[in-house]
């Protein structure tokens, strides 16, 4: 899932449209997806909110419909400062360090990864190793370790 | 008879998927797997079957419309892990 390496680190954005474009057009580099995913990401993401608030740090883990995918690949983009996001569910807005974005063919048959990442999530360790870590292959390895492969 | 239990997201793909599986997971361990028919989807096609009861149980991942909020079962829980014992009562006493 984390092949084309797509990390980047302390990305200084105004506000979320521009760190979820910058993600999206990454992976449309990588050749992850299609030309037509970093549109449909915007629009799902203001219709169905993606943000989640732990214990510890906001995420959000925006993804779109199977058509806009090539091949299943996740991108990670840190935040220099938080941004807002809205929370899924009940639409609060929250503040937003980190996102995992999802390139995703056949989620049922991921739904173990997909675990492991909410695991990720509410586990304070592998939390602050990706808050401080500035070895992109280190974050990677990290999460290949914890399940994500 | 077996209950319905639909779970819905915005995509009907991702966190309906990581939601469905938790559910699963502790329905085994209380033994009522057998009890639910599971169904996933997602909230845009769902909005008028919510609306008219159509399924016994329903959890979302995203943000559905005022007027069925209380049919509404918030699933968010199970995704970050604060507050999904709730989330699991609510389901069982409606089994």
């Amino acid at each position: 899932m984390l092949e084309d390496k797509v990390i980047i680190l302390d990305f200084q954005a105004q506000d979320k449209e521009e760190a979820l474009t910058i993600l999206a057009n990454q992976l449309v580099v990588s050749g992850a997806v299609k030309t037509t995913y970093p549109t449909a990401i915007l629009k799902r993401e203001k219709n169905f909110p993606t943000g989640l608030s732990t214990d510890s740090v906001g995420f959000a883990i925006p993804h779109t419909d199977a058509e806009h995918v090539i091949r299943q690949q996740i991108g990670l983009l840190r935040l220099q400062q938080p941004v807002e996001f809205l929370q899924m569910g009940d639409g609060q807005a929250i503040k937003v360090k980190m996102i995992f974005m999802l390139a995703l063919t056949k989620p049922h048959e991921q739904l173990e990864m997909l675990q492991k990442l909410m695991g990720i999530f509410q586990d304070k360790k592998i939390v602050s190793m990706l808050l401080q870590e500035s070895d992109p292959q280190l974050i990677i390895s990290t999460l290949n370790s914890a399940g994500i492969v | 008879m077996k209950k319905s239990l639909m779970v819905v997201c915005g995509t009907g793909i991702a966190t309906s998927t990581i939601a469905t599986g938790k559910i699963k997971s502790y329905l085994e361990k209380e033994g009522l797997l057998d009890n639910v028919k599971f169904l996933q989807s997602k909230i845009s096609d769902e909005v008028g079957a919510i609306r008219n009861d159509d399924y016994d149980i329903v959890v979302s991942t995203t943000i559905v419309p005022n007027d069925i909020k209380d049919k509404v079962i918030n699933g968010v829980p199970l995704l970050t892990g604060v507050g999904v014992q709730s989330v699991f009562d609510r389901i069982k006493s409606a089994l």
